[in-house]
Parts: structure tokens; sequence; C-alpha cells
């Protein structure tokens, strides 16, 4: 009995050690920015301390009140006003309103200790008082002609938590073309290694040709040769084509100097380099696949007279689905995910979301909540395709790492 | 037999032309259809009432798409066609057909394999043996070009390019951590999914646990630098910390920081995620090996009086060694090949390089393409004897 809830708990632990990290994600990309920034997602759903610097109105706001110069108001008001009309104009999503109990409140923002609530200071020869819920006296003996006036203060903030962060990441242009390139890149680099593979692995499988299984042999062991031997020689290689596609352009004359000059990095150009990538493991995967057909099927459709490509597209491709279910998930989830390819090889700086996540990790050190979502968006579709797929992603690891290789 | 040696003779022919007509019609099918369908698209655009830049990507992206497929997907067909055009129904033709056809079926695959993967490793190889060479005239010296530089020619150096390579530190920076990594990682991951596998197999709840564990082999490498960077940054107020791993430490007297920068023990933090990453697949491979452990052996020794502990180290672990050998070595190439996760968090700071960031920091940064390619030939040295084992393990499986 003992041992079984050693078991349990070992095994909570894990579960828990293992879960954490996203709910951190999760939590720190529905938060305000001052929040996520100042205290940790594991505060996320509580009330915190946050120093706010607040303003109040300047002299538009004066009032005669018996003899004395009275400006009042609530902080927080004026505030989410200001942050309201801001985001308006720049057209952004609805900010989170800066709510909640004041603690203390001082003369400038770096000193937002200095008076408690009920207490008074003197701020430009005028008595400020501030209650909890923020509203605020300021009383002059003088008519006061100055502008607004910044104070400090500690607010005990409840939690801000929304979905600003993911409509801020939508309506940025940069992110949503990402999306998009990331859609382009990946659908194409799945679907045609797939096409190209599943060919080579039937006649690997059920075709005799000369050096059938020398050639095999090569397909498998170059699965763990590292990609980065490639990418100078690929580079170099796209470099030529585009200077002939240059030459070209302007042996044709429809453009002139530096219009002729054709881009070396393209979307195709990536496309080809993923589906030659991903080849050996896709025909690794689907030749173990398709050598386990029952032999009597495809022979008898043989006899029939049926030729390979009909007997491929007819029996062979409907019965490997499973593994080509396998091999899309592995491809799919790779070039989604993939850096390093998408930045020696890809067509512009900013072209897919690792890129985008990459940068923003040096750029986003004080906009951690919009950093947070956006690597969130950035894993959704894996996730989504994972989950929904899980069991031939498993059936893929099985097959593709038990069996050798 | 002379029908034999007629179809082979002539049968390379066929194949040469069939490919020649292919590799012409198809990019130009590619290209017709695009120009084509370009004006479907602008038309679209006008039509639509979304916003034109955004519905114009996203046409771009559909065409791409639907294009690209269909490219691949015609070949199989017209070049099946023409097998059957250029071969004829006569039986010689059949048999040619036949002789042709596996060749069409793995030609794509073939040459993209060559022109991606074998040819650009060779010349890799040969690349890094090769530098500019100052030109020096009859008496030794250098000459130098009117802007007074020095006159370079390119030509074979030997082993410089690996001399410059290893009398560089940040070579043997990058060194040491790659063989930490192959250390720590790898058996970090068995230990955990082992772990994982058995306790969760005698648990009701082990498959949700399992499944729990297994969603982070599908996000990227720089998600799960974000993901981490939560635990272990460093900043926040007097008040507060940012990392979770500040939070936890401080109160114990330690300085908060940010852990991944730390000198040396960086590393370790970087290799965290790594592990975090995949131990889910080791724990699927080790839970699908435990379940074929014949049920027979542990009840004997269940019989015979040996403990829990003994069963599982002298009746389970010996029969599921196989099992460990495959997690082991697939995880050592995937550690060598890690990029992604210090090049997104330390930017190549010279004691968190890997053998990958030293090659992407020398090709970009420096500009030095044959140092470049001297450090991927390392690369590729270090994984030649993971990859010798495994071809012999691949041999003697297919023999037994």
């Amino acid at each position: 009995m003992i041992g079984r809830t050693l078991l349990n708990v070992t095994l909570a632990l894990i579960v828990i050690f293992w879960v954490i990290p996203f709910v951190g994600l999760l939590i720190t990309s529905l938060r305000d920015t001052k929040h996520a920034n100042e205290t940790g997602f594991w505060r996320g759903l509580t009330t915190n301390e946050i120093g706010y610097s607040l303003k109040t109105q300047g002299q538009e706001g004066v009032v005669e009140q018996d003899g004395k110069y009275v400006i009042s108001g609530n902080l927080f008001d004026i505030r989410n006003e200001y942050d309201r009309q801001l985001s308006i104009e720049n057209q952004d999503a609805e900010p989170f309103e800066v709510e909640g109990k004041i603690l203390s409140f001082g003369a400038s923002a770096s000193n937002p200790t200095q008076a408690q609530i009920g207490e008074s200071i003197t701020v430009r020869e005028g008595t400020l008082t501030v209650e909890e819920n923020g509203d605020y006296r300021w009383i002059f003996d003088e008519p006061y002609t100055k502008n607004a006036k910044t104070i400090g203060v500690i607010i005990d903030h409840p939690p801000t938590i929304g979905l600003r962060n993911y409509f801020r990441a939508f309506s940025d242009s940069k992110i949503f073309d990402a999306i998009i390139n990331s859609f382009i890149v990946t659908i194409p680099a799945t679907i045609v290694p797939i096409t190209i593979a599943a060919f080579a692995a039937y006649a690997f499988s059920w075709m005799s040709f000369p050096f059938r299984n020398i050639i095999f042999a090569t397909v498998v062991a170059l699965l763990i040769v590292p990609l980065q031997l490639a990418f100078i020689p690929v580079l170099s290689m796209y470099a030529n084509i585009a200077s002939w596609a240059s030459a070209l352009n302007e042996w044709l004359g429809n453009c002139q100097g530096t219009q002729c000059e054709v881009n070396a990095k393209t979307f195709s150009g990536l496309w080809i380099a993923h589906t030659a990538f991903g080849l050996p493991l896709a025909i690794y995967i689907l030749r173990n696949y398709i050598m386990g057909l029952p032999k009597e099927l495809l022979e008898s459709a043989r006899v029939d007279g049926a030729s390979h490509l009909e007997i491929f597209v007819k029996l062979v491709a409907p019965l490997s689905l499973p593994a080509l279910a396998s091999f899309a998930i592995f491809q799919f989830l790779w070039v989604w995910n993939d850096l390093l390819v998408a930045l020696i090889l890809g067509p512009s700086d900013d072209l897919v979301l690792p890129i985008i996540i990459q940068k923003q990790i040096g750029t986003f050190k004080s906009e951690l909540e919009r950093l947070n979502a956006n690597a969130f968006i950035s894993m959704i579709v894996p996730l989504i395709v994972f989950l929904s797929l899980q069991k031939y992603f498993v059936r893929g690891l099985l097959t593709g790492s038990v069996k050798g290789g | 037999m002379a029908n034999l040696v007629v179809s082979r003779g002539s049968g390379i022919g066929q194949l040469a032309i069939n490919f020649v007509v292919v590799v012409i019609l198809l990019p130009l099918f590619a290209v017709v259809s695009f120009a084509l369908t370009s004006y479907i698209s602008d038309g679209l655009i006008a039509v639509l009432p979304f916003n034109e830049v955004a519905t114009g990507k996203l046409l771009f992206a559909v065409r791409a798409v639907l294009i690209a497929l269909a490219t691949s997907f015609l070949y199989f067909f017209l070049s099946d066609f023409f097998n059957r055009q250029l071969c004829g129904a006569s039986s010689i033709g059949l048999q040619l057909q036949e002789k042709n056809q596996p060749w069409l079926f793995v030609g794509p695959a073939l040459i993209l394999i060559l022109l991606f993967l074998v040819f650009p490793a060779l010349q890799t190889l040969w690349l890094s043996f090769v530098n500019d060479i100052p030109v020096l005239d009859e008496g030794g010296e250098a000459i130098l070009n009117d802007a007074g530089q020095t006159v370079t020619e390119r030509g074979f150096v030997w082993f410089a390019n690996y001399i410059h390579l290893i009398t560089s530190e940040d070579f043997w920076f990058a060194m040491r951590n790659s063989v930490l990594w192959l250390m720590v990682v790898p058996t970090t991951c068995i230990t955990m999914g082992m772990i994982i596998a058995v306790v969760s197999d005698r648990l009701s709840w082990g498959t949700v646990a399992k499944s729990l564990i297994f969603v982070p082999l599908a996000i990227s490498f720089v998600g799960a630098a974000v993901i981490w960077r939560n635990i272990y940054a460093g900043g926040g107020t007097e008040t507060y910390e940012v990392g979770m791993l500040n939070a936890l430490l401080t109160p114990l007297g330690v300085k908060a920081q940010f852990w991944y920068e730390v000198n040396f023990w960086g590393n370790f933090f970087m290799m965290f995620i790594m592990i975090w990453i995949q131990t889910g697949f080791a724990m699927v491979l080790f839970s699908a090996a435990l379940r074929g452990v014949s049920e027979e052996t542990i009840e004997a020794a269940r019989i015979d009086g040996a403990n829990e502990f003994q069963i599982f180290f002298r009746v389970t672990l010996p029969q599921v060694y196989g099992t460990i050998i495959v997690v082991w070595t697939t995880l050592l190439i995937l550690v060598l090949k890690v990029f992604d996760i210090p090049y997104a968090l330390t930017a190549n700071k010279p004691d968190k390089l890997l053998l990958a960031t030293l090659m992407e920091q020398t090709r970009t940064a420096q500009r030095e393409d044959e140092i470049a390619a001297a450090v991927a030939i390392i690369l590729m040295l270090t994984i030649i004897p993971i990859m010798l084992f495994n071809v012999w393990r691949f041999r003697r499986e297919s023999q037994s």
C-alpha cells in the first residue's frame, strides 16, 4: 500500500513538473504588461501590489470652493480614459483597466510609498489626499496654473486576465504574415515528399531493379547525416541558379539593370530543400509499411493486368494511409517548428513564426506577455495536429525507431 | 536473352528522353499555371470585400500550395504516360516499360537526395580543405593589388582550416558543451522515460499522465525556450520575482539571476529544456517495449522470491535493452544537431556555443564558409561512430 502511494506521488510530481511550464506560458500570455513583467505567472490569478504612476488633472480642473482652489477626481478614471483614447487612436485592442485599492502614494513616480491612505502630502504648494478607491483632492490657497502632475501609487491590483495580447498579435501584420507564410512553407513541404517518397518506397519494396538494396541502405544511412553538411553548397547552388535566371531575364530584355535580379532564396527553394531533407525518413517509414502489405493481393492485381501506377494509386496508397499519416505528422511538425532551414534558405528575414519568436525573445524583454502570446499562437496548429493524430504519431515513432535506423 | 540485351541497350535512351520531357514540361506547367492563376487571383481580390493585402497573401498561399502539389502529382502520371508511348506495346516494348518503371518511381527521390544531401556533403568536405591563399611573387613576398590588399587565389590548404578552427577558443567551448549535451541529455531522458513508463504502467491514471508528458514533443524548440524563459528568467521588482526559479530560491538566500546565462552551469539549464521535450519520446518507446516483456519470466522470478527491484533490473531490463539502445542512439543524433535552444536564448555567447551554433556563427558573423564547412565535417565525424554502430545493429537484426 505504501508502495502504491509512493508511485502515485512520484508520477504526480513528474506530471506537475511537466505541466507547470505550459501553465506559465498560458497565464503570462493572458496578462497585462505591468503585471507580466513585474510578477511571476503563478501570481497571475491573485491580487498583487503593483506600483503605477497616475496623473492628476492640471489647471483645467481647478474649481473654487470656499476661497480655496481645489482639483479633484478619480486617478483610475483619468488613467483608464487616457488608455482607452490611446488604443482607439492606435487602433489597438481594448486595454486592461487599472483598478484596485490604493495602498500608498507619493509626490513622484519614484517615491510611491511617501504617504499612507488618509495622510496628506504637500505637492507643488497644495495639499494632496488620496482615497483607497482612487479619489483625490488637491487643495491650493492660490490659483493653480500648472499642468497635470504624475504621482506614484502602490495599488493592490486584482488579476488582469484577458485576450488583449492575442487580439494585438492578430492585428500585428508581422504575426499575420508569419502565420500565412508558415502555412505556405509547411503544406507543400509536407505533401510533396509524401508523394515522391511513396512512389519510391513502392519501387523499393515491390519492384526489382539493379542495386536496389545498396541504394536503399544508402538512403537509410542518410537519415543521420546532419543537415549542416548541406547548407553551404545548397545556398551556393541557389545563388548560381538565381544568377542564371537573372542573366536569362536580362537577355529576354523585359527588364533593366537591378530589376533583372532574381532572388536566390524563394519559397520553391525552401519547399524543395525541405522535401529533400525529409525524403530519407519518409522512404524508410513508408517502405517498412508497404513491405508488410499482403503479397498475394498485389500479385493477383498484376496478373489481372493492372499497371504499377494503377496498383499504386488504387491499392497501395489507400492501404498505406496509416503510414502516410505517420510521416505526414512528423514532417508537418518538423517543418512548422523548424528555425534553422527557414533562417538559412528562407526568402525573407521575418518569414515564419519560429524566426519571429526567436527574435522577440531578444526584443520583447519588457513585453513578456506579448512574447508568450505569440509563442502560444505558434504552437496552436502543431498542438491541434499532434493531439488529433497522436495515434499515428506514436505508430510512426514505433516503426521509425524500433525496427532500426 | 537477346531481348534482354536489346532492351537494356535502348532502355536508358527512353528513360533519358522521358526525364528530359518531364523536366521541361513540369516547370513549364508550374510557371504557366502560376501566371494564369494570377489573373484569377487579381479578379478575386477586386471582387472580394476583404482587406486587399491580406486577401492577396491568402490567395498567393492557396495558388502556391495547389500548383506545387499538382506539379508533383503530374510527374508520376506524365512519366507513366510517356513510358508507355515511348516503349510501345510490342513484347520488347512491354519488357522495356517494366524495366524503366522502377527508375521512374525512385527517380525524383534519388535525384533530390543526390542534389541536396549527397553532393552537398561531398562539396562541404572539399570546401573544408580549400581556402584563399596569398599569391607570392618570385621573392616569396605577397603580391598587393592597386588598393594595397593581398592578392589571393583559391587553393588546397590541407588541414589549415581545421587547425585554424581547433586553435580558436570558441571551438573548444563548442566541443566541451556538445560533449556535455551528449552525455547528459540522452541518459537523463532515458532514465526519466523509463521511470515514467514503469510507474504509469501500474497506475490507473497512467495513460493520462503519459499523454501530458508526451505533449512537449509537438512544440518547437523556440516555443519551448519561451516557455522555460518564464521559469529561468531574472528580473522583477523589489517585492516580486518574474522567474519561478528565482522566486523559489531567493528565500533560501540565493542571488536572483537569469539561470540559463550563468557561466558554464547555464548550459545545464538549457539541456533541461531538451530533456523536457524528449523524455516523452523515450517514454513512449519504453512503454511499448515493456508491454512486450513476457509475463511468464516475471511470474517465474516472483515465484523464486525475487523482489520488485530484482525483477526490474534482472528480468525486465535485459528484455528491453534493444529499445534502450535505439532511444539512446536516436537521442544522441538529435542532440548533436541541437541549434535552436542556445541560439534563441543566448544568441551565441561563447560559453554556450554548440557545434551547430558555432557553424552558423562562423558562416554568418565571420563569413568564413570554409571554416564553417570544417565545423560541419567535425559534426559529421562525431556522428559516424554512432552510425556505424547502428548499421552493425541493423545487420544483426535483419539476420536474426
